[in-house]
């Protein structure tokens, strides 16, 4: 076949509108995809708890008051002992009651004493770990031109979202590499 | 010629501008943070007299309104600039005096360039405020080598300045065994609670 001028401009001319439909079809896709990364949403629970500082906040909590724990664990052994060694007994003397009585009064005074500082070390480290998130999350969301963040707190405020738009583990990464000092 | 003053009188008041607008009584300072826009980790490179070169970084951290800066001094630079030294002797038998220490300086400033020691922003008063700086904070900064190692800080320095500066300076003193050129610092704020701060810190 032999191919002719006016045919040749016509294979020129396809080929060219196929490229042009093909860029603006890529183009109008990529927008698409650009403006649904936009919203975009955190695990609060998975965020709180893989963040690092967490971790190193428990940590010092734990050393801080693992002695307090230690005498309130010895207390509670030794009222247990008390217990087992006045089950054995027919009658209990009155000097034994009031041990027990006085023995039990001081575990629940220290028990109290430890709620309230399990209560108070809770709020602190909350307090201290979500205004530190609060600040990376405003850079992370800057700095990828993000519209919205969303928190999702597993108590129905964000009932689906797709993968894509899931960032915790991404944003984790950046939290602790910011932490870490980098 | 219009169009010439307008673009004039549009010139950007850049820190840079700020420099040269400063009062005698204002404070000024190339380290210091005007706003976010220079709020950022620098390479910087320090010349000393004699023309040699050392570079630093400066990390910064901001956490709600204060900004937390940390950077190595090198120690040729702390002897002639902290301790004003500039005899080549005297540099020298000071070098070797100090070898294995390493001195951070360490700044907090408030975004708005208020006094971070008031009680606004911490939860005692004034006096309380200036021990803590002054020597408790000692305590609460310990550094990781790039060993793995921690050490503990040696001593602070609170350089006061009676708010003539818009923020509060210290040098922190570490000793190793070894020359330390990158380490990893932590300081445990116990003044404006703000938890542990963690900087990456590096010297050539």
């Amino acid at each position: 076949m032999k191919i002719t001028k006016a045919n040749l401009w016509n294979i020129v001319n396809s080929i060219l509108i196929i490229c042009l439909f093909s860029y603006i079809l890529v183009t109008t896709l990529s927008q698409k995809e650009d403006s649904k990364s936009k919203i975009v949403y955190v695990d609060n629970i998975k965020l709180f708890t893989d963040f690092n500082m967490t971790k190193d906040l428990n940590k010092q909590n734990e050393k801080k008051y693992a002695g307090k724990i230690k005498v309130f664990d010895s207390l509670v052994n030794n009222i247990k002992i008390l217990e087992q060694s006045l089950q054995k007994l027919k009658t209990i003397p009155n000097s034994k009651k009031m041990e027990y009585a006085k023995l039990q009064k001081v575990v629940v005074e220290k028990d109290r004493e430890l709620a309230e500082i399990r209560e108070f070390v809770k709020n602190d480290v909350n307090k201290k770990v979500w205004k530190r998130l609060n600040n990376y999350i405003n850079t992370y969301g800057k700095k990828r031109n993000i519209d919205i963040i969303l928190g999702a707190q597993g108590q129905g405020n964000i009932m689906y979202g797709k993968d894509y738009a899931d960032i915790t583990k991404d944003f984790i990464k950046f939290a602790n590499s910011k932490y870490e000092g980098n | 010629m219009i169009l010439v003053g307008v673009l004039f009188s549009c010139k950007k008041d850049t820190p840079k501008n700020k420099k040269s607008n400063h009062s005698n009584n204002e404070y000024y300072d190339d380290n210091l943070i005007y706003d976010d826009n220079n709020f950022k980790d620098k390479t910087k490179t320090l010349t000393l007299e004699n023309g040699k070169e050392i570079i630093t970084n400066k990390k910064t951290h901001k956490i709600g309104d204060i900004y937390y800066t940390a950077t190595i001094l090198p120690i040729e630079y702390y002897i002639r600039k902290n301790l004003k030294l500039q005899n080549s002797d005297s540099i020298k038998y000071y070098k070797n005096k100090l070898k294995g220490e390493k001195v951070v300086q360490f700044e907090f400033q408030q975004k708005d360039r208020k006094d971070l020691l008031s009680r606004d922003f911490t939860s005692t008063d004034y006096e309380t405020a200036v021990k803590y700086m002054a020597f408790t904070i000692k305590n609460d900064f310990y550094a990781i080598t790039a060993k793995g190692d921690t050490i503990k800080s040696k001593g602070v320095l609170f350089e006061r300045n009676f708010k003539l500066a818009p923020f509060k300076r210290i040098l922190v003193y570490f000793k190793d065994d070894e020359e330390i050129n990158e380490l990893q610092l932590i300081y445990n704020d116990n003044l404006f609670e703000n938890g542990i701060l963690k900087f990456n810190l590096k010297t050539q």
